[in-house]
């Protein structure tokens, strides 16, 4: 199985940030590339991946289970993206 | 994979996996005849002759080259395999020396290791569970070389506990006093993963 | 509704498939009713989830093929090793319902109004399907922007939607890549640059492009645009997976 884009996450980003996401478009904090999120690469793992395209940094990370999504968002950076408040959501530090 | 809320039902559907009444199949699970590609980012290709798997922690590190690691006692396994996302697959053939056979060459006392690969992925892991023949670095699958996207050429190979411990394209572990959640662990996966407990997610 | 209008957030709605079409021996085109859904822009998808008697859930996306204001309509390709792709193409009949969210995407949309660039739409296999979406609402509409489609596939037998493409207003250029039917005037072989500059716009018309198929092919098409001098900027890509 190779790598997709972030259109292929469409529906999870908007359960975890309440809207359409894949036209928000933000910087990579390892190498500075402008991307919209559509165009960031998605890795499909034990959880989900997005990397940068410039560079492969790991820009955001979900894992779905029990009806819940952790997400640790600490890679994209002026996406204006914001989780939601809600008790299924949560937001996690970079490991 | 319940969403919030259970689905309406539709007429037909069976998904791929099926259920196993022999009591090898942990609460959850799937069994499948495929063995599917998972990976958090794309495959490295460490040219063999710059590949090396390194012990750190103990007294001084220890490091092996490819020749030296392959020239280590190795051995064939047949394991049972567990997926976090749900598939599992029975009589796995494994080929790999095991951690005991690498850690007989550290002189550690720690109680924790952090195994680390190619591409930056992480796991952590209590070294008591990569100790007595629970865990293997395994450089063959099914009678052949690990492949790259399976993780060759070499893998940590953690049965025991659900497969994201297996970290794929490993490079070594690093022996710590104090646990060290990897990738996941630090991303709502559970910081310990036992299958049969059920043990996915942060909080279970 | 007028809530999900408000906060963007999507909610499962259950589908009930009222129609299909057979487009090729591998692919299958459903006609749903979702009353609950929300109209939708060219090129978005919906994610397809299907339960099973015994809970087993699995999910998938499709890319809408219908034009805005028409039923909605997928289409979806069997894949060998497919889990969920199978019972939708071989299995499913009118009456039958799964659970269906959307529209998703705004990053690979378009639309007619307001539009002055040309676009250029790259097809590889399946990846026609959102970019049929895009033409079939240009026509709706009596868009006059220029736009041209490649569209690459196996076989004759394998290219979707064959006869509206003939008639759908766009410049269609195809490429078989795998066997040629006699007398086949198009193209024979994989996309690769030198094909990409014969039928491309060139980029001083500053093109809007949108890639879509299987992840290599996407990426060796937007590769070779840019090399050819299109600004990275002006080209969107929807990547399917596979090879």
């Amino acid at each position: 199985m190779t790598h997709v884009d972030g259109n292929a996450i469409g529906g999870l980003l908007n359960d975890v940030f309440g809207r359409e996401a894949t036209d928000a478009s933000g910087l990579c904090s390892t190498c500075g590339a402008e991307n919209f999120v559509g165009a960031l690469l998605v890795y499909r793992a034990a959880g989900v991946v997005v990397r940068c395209p410039a560079c492969g940094a790991v820009l955001m990370r979900f894992v779905e289970g029990h009806g819940q999504v952790w997400v640790e968002l600490g890679g994209l950076l002026g996406s204006g993206l914001e989780p939601l408040r809600e008790g299924r959501v949560h937001v996690v530090d970079g490991g | 994979m319940y969403g919030p809320g259970v689905g309406i039902v539709s007429r037909g559907f069976r998904g791929r996996g099926r259920g196993d009444d022999s009591g090898r199949l942990p609460p959850g699970q799937y069994l499948t005849d495929d063995f599917p590609v998972l990976s958090a980012g794309p495959t490295p290709h460490t040219p063999i002759d710059e590949w090396s798997f390194t012990i750190s922690g103990g007294t001084e590190p220890v490091t092996w080259s490819w020749t030296e690691f392959r020239a280590l006692p190795s051995e064939t396994v047949t394991k049972d395999i567990h997926c976090v996302t749900k598939w599992s697959k029975f009589d796995t053939d494994w080929a790999g020396v095991s951690v005991d056979t690498l850690l007989e060459h550290v002189d550690y006392d720690r109680a924790y290791a952090v195994a680390y690969s190619d591409g930056g992925y992480t796991t952590n892991l209590p070294i008591e569970d990569l100790t007595g023949g629970k865990a293997w670095v395994a450089f063959g699958y099914d009678g052949e070389p690990l492949e790259p996207e399976h993780g060759g050429p070499a893998r940590l190979l953690v049965p025991h506990l659900y497969f994201w411990k297996s970290a794929k394209w490993v490079r070594g572990l690093r022996l710590l006093d104090e646990d060290e959640p990897g990738f996941w662990e630090t991303n709502g996966y559970h910081n310990y993963g036992d299958p049969w407990r059920e043990q996915r997610y942060w909080g279970d | 509704m007028a809530r999900t209008a408000v906060l963007g957030r999507l909610t499962w709605l259950v589908a009930a498939v009222t129609d299909t079409v057979t487009e090729t021996p591998r692919v299958r085109t459903l006609i749903l009713d979702v009353p609950a859904l929300a109209g939708h822009r060219a090129g978005q998808h919906v994610d397809v989830r299907l339960t099973s008697e015994d809970g087993y859930q699995a999910e998938r996306s499709y890319s809408i093929a219908s034009a805005p204001g028409q039923p909605l309509a997928l289409t979806v390709e069997r894949l060998d090793d497919g889990e969920v792709s199978p019972y939708l193409v071989d299995d499913v009949v009118p009456g039958d319902k799964f659970e269906l969210r959307g529209p998703i995407g705004g990053y690979f949309v378009w639309e007619p109004d307001g539009a002055t660039e040309p676009i250029f739409l790259v097809a590889g296999g399946s990846g026609i399907v959102p970019l049929m979406a895009m033409l079939r609402q240009r026509r709706d509409a009596g868009s006059t922007v220029p736009a041209k489609l490649l569209y690459s596939s196996r076989t004759i037998e394998d290219v979707i939607y064959r006869d509206e493409l003939q008639h759908i207003g766009a410049d269609v250029v195809q490429t078989l890549t795998r066997a040629q039917p006699p007398g086949w005037q198009g193209y024979a072989r994989r996309v690769d640059i030198q094909l990409l500059r014969d039928v491309a716009f060139p980029p001083e018309d500053n093109p809007r492009v949108f890639v879509c198929g299987p992840t290599s092919f996407v990426e060796a098409v937007a590769e070779g645009l840019v090399a050819l001098g299109h600004r990275p900027g002006q080209i969107r890509t929807e990547r399917f997976g596979g090879t």
